[in-house]
């Protein structure tokens, strides 16, 4: 299925990660982080990428700003391969797409304040010459922020202001595609609720395009469009976040979306617990990656990777179960 | 008759920084039945781990209690010396804590540090009679058993690196509930744990506590957590309990603003929701806000709020501390 909006494509995105070993330190085995990721975007959509710590999604994000180079696959961006570009071509491209994680103090630097980060960056880009201080000033209303917060280090910011500074800072350099790498996980519930309102208040006014990269299946509902759920560095499903979260296919997902705990104490939940944990990173898989915690698991699954089944319009499974339905 | 097993009141702790005196706690009143579960619920600062602290009596060495009793089956702990602690922390409080990789040794396998531990809680042992301290091994086998602990043998010559997260928080359970203590301080337990490991260790407190008739105090920021897990609940905001009483009327019917509030700012992964934040940011606690610390943040403030601070407002078994109900 193509679309012509498409903005951001990913195709069967693999990273190893190499582990040395013995005294001359050579490659003893690989961290086999991420097998096969793919997925595209909408312009100004924004699209959940889900999974459990070890499933891959924040190197996954860390390859789309190319902070790492993948070792198979293929990123379109606007319809051109980005996957190898490098000098000035890069650097455009991360004029384009910028990244937020998760901890907002290590994302500053503790001896600048917010207007030197934020110009600092205009000027590497050698944007808005002689026009720094007044861009960096709406940046910060943009962000609801105000000017004294200017002349503030990270440490006399709060958590949630100090997100707010980072956001204004990515977007100090225009882009058009943000990678949000749990851009509230480390932020109180109360101040959580006030960066995803400023996340989908900026998509409205200005059209950007979002990757959200989180493990919280309830931001995911409260943000995202459509939604990409990986486990063990595999895509599993994805789907319209709507139909996802009404109807999922995948064992795995049902699973997920059954373990998270709800703030309502009259929500009876038919319990449905998987055990045992994530398969180990350093052996590669063979067969589906969750067929050993898979309550349905059957022969082929552990030995043949199921097949991509499509169910709806872009509500995608790979699972033998429904292939054999 | 519910047995009263634990009873805080009006429990103050400063801590003396370089910036000033902080307020952590300002008046905590709390009482916990036998078996019941209690979740104390609260953002980053507001006490809830202070007050954890307090009753097992390990806060920082910057840190005082200024005012207050702990009741702890009609003791005060706060009056007791040091070593008549020592024989209820770990028999007959114990806890569990964040992070498991920071309470496990890493240089000694879980059998030589359980046992460790149990052998040092020896002395207040001598006259129990549902545990034979002699029996060491299968005191720690038993206990691995019960938290669902596959290849028990194995796991006992491991060391903590060579445990999952979720593994090495059930050894942690395993230790704690080994001693069947009365009271278990859980604080954030399941937070560092993906959502499948989640559900699979609050699932094993459950049981445990269920099987022993252990109270908990189950500290957490996850609401959701709460209420699937707790009877009761407290919030907190500010070093003081705003909001206490059943759970589920807590969550039906939330009195406080600040609960609604955070009710409110809480997307929800089974149902779309609209959510509202609160607006401002938590107190600096050297330096609290006059009157009831929420005013600056109150959709409802009226002028008493910024003057005097609420007193508790009790409706049965619930209380609130707020203007709009005095």
């Amino acid at each position: 299925m193509e679309h012509d909006d498409i903005l951001v494509k990913v195709e069967n995105l693999k990273k190893y990660f190499p582990i040395y070993g013995g005294i001359l330190q050579r490659v003893v085995g690989y961290i086999y982080a991420v097998e096969d990721a793919s997925f595209y975007i909408r312009k100004g959509e924004t699209l959940g990428l889900v999974g459990e710590s070890g499933s891959g999604k924040t190197t996954v994000g860390r390859i789309l700003v190319k902070l790492e180079e993948p070792t198979g696959g293929k990123i379109f961006y606007n319809s051109s391969d980005i996957t190898n570009i490098k000098g000035s071509e890069l650097k455009k491209y991360r004029r384009k797409a910028q990244i937020i994680f998760q901890d907002p103090y290590a994302s500053l630097n503790p001896r600048m304040t917010i207007k030197d980060s934020i110009i600092e960056v205009m000027k590497v880009h050698r944007l808005h010459k002689g026009e720094e201080y007044n861009n960096a000033l709406k940046l910060m209303e943009k962000v609801g922020l105000s000017e004294e917060h200017l002349y503030r280090f990270p440490h006399e910011l709060s958590g949630g202001q100090r997100q707010r500074a980072v956001i204004a800072r990515a977007l100090a350099v225009e882009p058009e595609f943000l990678i949000l790498d749990e851009p509230t996980a480390s932020l109180d519930v109360s101040v959580q609720a006030q960066v995803l309102d400023l996340l989908k208040e900026l998509q409205e006014k200005y059209n950007y395009t979002y990757l959200l990269i989180t493990h919280n299946l309830a931001v995911v509902r409260y943000i995202s469009e459509r939604t990409v759920i990986m486990y063990r560095g595999m895509w599993v499903e994805t789907s319209p976040t709507k139909e996802l979260f009404n109807k999922a296919e995948h064992p795995y997902t049902q699973a997920l979306l059954k373990s998270v705990p709800i703030p309502d104490p009259e929500v009876k939940k038919d319990k449905f617990l998987i055990s045992g944990e994530p398969p180990n990173p350093t052996t590669p898989v063979k067969g589906c990656p969750f067929a050993d915690r898979c309550p349905y698991v059957m022969d082929i699954c552990k030995n043949e990777m199921p097949p991509v089944e499509s169910i709806g319009d872009e509500h995608k499974v790979r699972c033998w179960l429904v292939n054999k339905k | 008759m519910d047995e009263k097993i634990l009873e805080v009141k009006n429990l103050r702790v400063n801590f003396y920084t370089y910036r000033g005196v902080v307020k952590a706690l300002n008046g905590v009143n709390l009482d916990l039945n036998k078996g019941e579960i209690l979740g104390l619920a609260g953002e980053t600062g507001s006490g809830k781990s202070v007050t954890g602290l307090s009753i097992l009596r390990l806060l920082p060495q910057n840190a005082r209690v200024v005012e207050g009793e702990i009741f702890f089956k009609g003791r005060d702990l706060l009056k007791i010396s040091e070593k008549e602690y020592n024989l209820i922390r770990g028999k007959e409080i114990n806890a569990i804590f964040q992070d498991p990789h920071t309470y496990l040794n890493p240089v000694f396998t879980i059998k030589e540090q359980f046992k460790d531990i149990l052998l040092s809680k020896k002395d207040s042992l001598k006259n129990s009679s549902k545990i034979d301290i002699k029996k060491l091994d299968e005191i720690m086998v038993s206990a691995l058993k019960d938290v669902k602990m596959p290849a028990v043998d194995r796991v006992l010559r491991m060391y903590p690196h060579e445990l999952s997260g979720g593994m090495k928080q059930r050894v942690m359970l395993a230790i704690a509930f080994s001693l069947q203590p009365s009271l278990i301080i859980a604080d954030e337990p399941t937070t560092a744990l993906d959502v499948t490991i989640q559900a699979q260790v609050l699932e094993i407190m459950k049981e445990l506590q269920r099987k022993y008739n252990t109270s908990v105090i189950l500290i957490t920021h996850d609401l959701g957590v709460i209420a699937e897990t707790c009877q009761k609940v407290a919030i907190m905001y500010a070093g003081r309990i705003v909001e206490y009483g059943r759970v589920s009327e807590v969550f039906r019917n939330p009195l406080h603003p600040y609960t609604k509030g955070l009710m409110e700012a809480l997307p929800r992964a089974d149902i779309d929701v609209k959510v509202k934040s609160i607006p401002g940011t938590v107190p600096d606690l050297v330096s609290p806000p006059s009157g009831c610390t929420f005013h600056p943040r109150c959709p409802y403030a009226m002028e008493i709020c910024k003057r005097q601070s609420p007193r508790p407002s009790y409706v049965k078994e619930r209380m609130v501390e707020c203007h709009l109900y005095s």
